[in-house]
């Protein structure tokens, strides 16, 4: 058991994202991200190219350009308490969708305050605002998460957000801004500001240089057009090692994450094969080979269009085609002595 | 591809296992429930924390986050860093994330590479701290890195130094400086320095090396810059670069660690005080001997009846005070004295907190509780605090205070230290004015200890000659053994001895005795005549 469940964690894990992104997110911020890109990006390239300024006025110009993205995304910068852990988290629409990690939020449909820490009130002290959320989905497997606000103190529903921006086109090198609420809710302190730069980006983890720590987790990694790049994730031993997941992971998984699904990511075929090679070992009850169809002693020669020799093979494929749970393929086998195609509907690990 | 699907299934569990870890936290009844729970949000994932049944075999310690992608690493790999130091930095990184180290002594290595190559965390030829973009700031630090010099102790740079004298004036941070100190000039030549005078509340302290003609930065009049605005700490010699960040926070006051006893507590009926449920060892509780199940009802004068007039009661007092717990024991009273601790170094809650704040930093040891400072994200180490920071004007905007956490480092701004300076420099702040109370508590403390413990010297020969006798009688006793176990010896030798002539014996009186028979018997027939 302890084998199937280790070969289909490796799926998730090894899977690149080939899948191209959907039309439009459901909140549809695509088209509002085009509007806006343009003009200022045109007199500051460099912001975006991954190149660095070259002179004493580029770098001032790109302090003012902190100094007009920073307001925006403070104002849609949150603080997530729940009853067991705290985080961050921006709100990515007027309607108060809030996106955040996996981990700060652990499972839909848990209340969540929210506070905003954004205006300064008559004193200059910053004006403390709270919001109740309601947690919607999860996908653990990536680190995403998502939370809806249900009301909050005297105001309309009528939220400050971020744009979210496609972050499969991001630079090395690429300019970026990192909020968040590092060490917890500081009201005194306020948000933390980083600046910092792409250091390396897949489709499933941005990497920068912008260091993070407990609390910030949630938070937003911007571009210097202030449109959300990515969310605070992770982070290892030294400073350069900060994680993020990327924005289209949100984009994409949109509609399950606003229904609440639990994404936990990891595809299983529910099979086990003999040794290292393609023939199937065992075919647990209920789970998704079973309900196929498939059969122990089936030897597996086609997963879609990718050929299967061994169970290497298997898991490239796997990988390459980018399974998630619920999607369908089509399997091809040999069974005494004829081949057959079976539809799969791939199965979640552990369910 | 095996052992990529390995690498890739490890952080895959780690994963899983960091999003159970939010889910499995708990919240104490302790006093940590009073604040937002602050470190059960962002995960960093660490080798530290995984059960070893979640241990797939093949699994290395693994606190590196990158590995979750190994595109990334491809991605990045072939990207030839155009430095050679760069690059060599990079094979000195990789070849940590492949050996099973224990993440302190990684943080010890990343900690003794950056020390030697004196610059900070360039591993990426796209990170800000890049040569090509810090050389930007060239421009502007060439006035200042002239006055940024090394503190040493020894010929080990412990800090950075502020020259604001021509004739040998250098500021730095107090809190730092231990053992034979010295100045590391441009030329590399190391003075002796020593401490002039000493500001406790800002951590500053003025050194004076024989030295005169030295080059002092110019300071800023403009006000302390705010959230946005580049940073760079120049250099100390003619080795190390620059690091540049940006301010993160405007200036504020930092404020003190919150104080702390150590225990876990829970509400007894009738506001009769808390019982405590937990003593976290090791803390001023665990050292008062303060138990489990004892009852607080009292600190100082303050009536205790429940967990937040403990909490509030203790709110009112500053690390290193000492109170007195009233406490009921079973059914007796009694009164323990403790000094308050410092809530991040006891708390369980913080350690997480502590643990990540650490990680890819070297602290420095005083970084709270400052009367004003600016935080900036430039990666800075305990050992490059103490020096200028400018801004795009180039001239000095602040001084590093301290290497605070993994995202913060803090300044105090230019604007409120000119004063403290000027008293610096007076002499009025000699450390041995400014401490002169502590130094004549302490002086005082020994004198009583002495007359206090006086007795014990004479109980020391006492104890020191039963000691040694019995020593000697040990000696005695085991000489005896020694004795026995020879007679022992020889009792064993002589019983195998005669063990043998017995057998013998026994033969010869069995063969007298079978002859004796035969003739016996011979005789009876010849008597008989039946023979």
């Amino acid at each position: 058991m302890l084998d199937v469940n280790k070969f289909a964690a490796c799926f998730l894990l090894c899977c690149i994202v080939w899948v191209i992104l959907p039309a439009v997110p459901s909140v549809g911020q695509e088209s509002e991200v085009q509007a806006n890109t343009t003009p200022e990006a045109k007199d500051a390239d460099f912001l975006f190219s991954g190149e660095v300024p070259k002179t004493i006025e580029e770098l001032r110009q790109m302090e003012s350009r902190f100094a007009e993205i920073s307001e925006k995304v403070k104002a849609a910068t949150v603080n997530i308490q729940m009853s067991q852990s705290q985080g961050s988290g921006v709100v990515v629409s007027s309607d108060g969708y809030i996106l955040t990690a996996a981990h700060v939020i652990g499972d839909p449909n848990q209340i969540a305050k929210i506070t905003f820490l954004n205006d300064l009130d008559e004193n200059g002290k910053p004006k403390v605002v709270f919001a109740r959320a309601k947690t919607l989905g999860v996908d653990r497997g990536i680190d995403s998460g998502m939370l809806k606000i249900q009301e909050k103190e005297g105001e309309e529903n009528d939220f400050p957000y971020l744009d979210i921006a496609i972050s499969n086109e991001l630079n090395d090198g690429q300019w970026v801004m990192a909020v968040g609420h590092p060490g917890g809710l500081d009201e005194a302190r306020g948000m933390v500001t980083r600046i910092g730069r792409i250091l390396s980006s897949s489709k499933r983890v941005i990497r920068t240089d912008c260091t993070l720590v407990g609390g910030d987790s949630g938070g937003p990694l911007i571009d210097m057009n202030g449109d959300l790049i990515g969310i605070h994730s992770r982070i290892g031993a030294n400073l350069v090692d900060n994680l993020h997941v990327p924005a289209d992971v949100y984009s994409e998984n949109w509609d399950s994450l606003a229904n609440a699904l639990v994404l936990d990511g990891k595809p299983s075929l529910g099979i086990n094969v003999v040794d290292d090679s393609n023939v199937i070992k065992e075919v647990p009850e209920g789970r998704a080979a079973d309900d196929a169809g498939l059969k122990v002693g089936d030897v597996i020669v086609k997963i879609d269009s990718i050929k299967i020799t061994d169970k290497a093979s298997l898991g490239k494929a796997i990988k390459e085609l980018d399974l998630k749970p619920n999607s369908k393929i089509e399997i091809v086998v040999l069974r005494e002595g004829k081949e057959q195609g079976l539809e799969l509907r791939v199965g979640e690990l552990g369910k | 591809m095996k052992k990529y699907i390995k690498l890739t299934s490890v952080v895959s569990f780690l994963l899983l296992f960091l999003v159970a870890t939010v889910g499995a936290q708990e919240t104490p009844e302790s006093q940590s429930q009073a604040t937002p729970k602050q470190d059960g949000g962002a995960e960093a994932v660490k080798p530290s924390e995984k059960p070893d049944s979640e241990k797939p075999d093949s699994e290395k310690p693994d606190s590196d986050g990158e590995k979750s992608d190994q595109e990334d690493k491809g991605d990045t790999g072939p990207k030839q860093s155009e430095k050679k130091s760069d690059s060599k930095e990079q094979q000195e990184e990789e070849k940590d994330d492949a050996d099973t180290k224990s993440l302190a002594e990684k943080a010890r290595t990343s900690f003794r590479n950056r020390f030697n190559s004196s610059k900070s965390q360039s591993v990426s030829k796209f990170s800000k701290q890049s040569d090509n973009f810090v050389s930007v700031f060239e421009p502007i630090l060439g006035s200042v890195d002239a006055s940024t010099l090394q503190v040493v102790s020894g010929t080990r740079q412990i800090a950075l130094g502020t020259v604001v004298d021509a004739d040998g004036l250098v500021l730095t941070k107090a809190s730092e400086l231990r053992g034979k100190l010295g100045i590391q000039m441009a030329d590399g030549k190391i003075l002796a320095a020593r401490v002039i005078g000493v500001d406790k509340p800002t951590d500053l302290a003025l050194l004076k090396v024989d030295a005169s003609g030295l080059s002092v930065g110019q300071w800023s009049d403009a006000p302390t810059p705010q959230t946005g605005r580049w940073l760079a700490t120049p250099k100390a010699g003619a080795k190390g670069k620059a690091t540049i960040g940006v301010v993160s926070v405007d200036a504020r006051v930092i404020p003190p660690s919150k104080p702390f006893i150590g225990i876990m507590m829970e509400n007894v009926p009738d506001d009769k005080g808390i019982r405590i449920t937990q003593v976290i060892s090791p803390s001023p509780a665990d050292f008062a001997d303060v138990w489990v199940n004892d009852i607080i009802f009292k600190l100082d004068d303050i009536a205790i009846k429940d967990r937040q007039a403990l909490l509030d009661a203790i709110g009112q007092y500053d690390v290193n005070d000492r109170v007195t717990l009233g406490i009921l024991r079973g059914e007796k009273k009694m009164e323990l004295r403790l000094s308050l601790g410092e809530r991040e170094k006891i708390s369980p809650d913080s350690k997480r907190s502590n643990m990540q704040n650490s990680m890819g930093s070297v602290l420095s040891s005083r970084r709270k509780e400052f009367p004003m400072a600016f935080q900036h994200d430039s990666m800075l180490t305990s050992k490059t605090c103490g020096g200028p920071i400018v801004d795009l004007s180039g001239k000095i905007v602040g001084i590093n205070i301290a290497r605070a956490g993994r995202v913060s480092s803090l300044a105090l701004p230019a604007n409120e230290i000119r004063k403290v300076i000027e008293d610096l420099k007076t002499g009025d702040k000699a450390p041995e004015k400014v401490n002169k109370a502590e130094i004549e508590s302490i002086s005082l403390e020994l004198k009583e200890m002495d007359e206090k413990y006086s007795h014990l010297p004479n109980k020391k020969t006492v104890l020191d000659q039963k000691y040694n006798r019995e020593d000697a009688r040990v000696e005695e006793l085991n000489k005896s053994i020694s004795d026995l176990k020879k007679r022992l010896k020889v009792i064993d030798e002589k019983k195998s001895v005669y063990g043998t002539e017995l057998k013998e014996l026994r033969s010869q009186i069995l063969t007298v005795e079978k002859t004796r028979q035969r003739l016996e018997a011979d005789r009876q027939q010849l008597r008989t005549g039946s023979r």
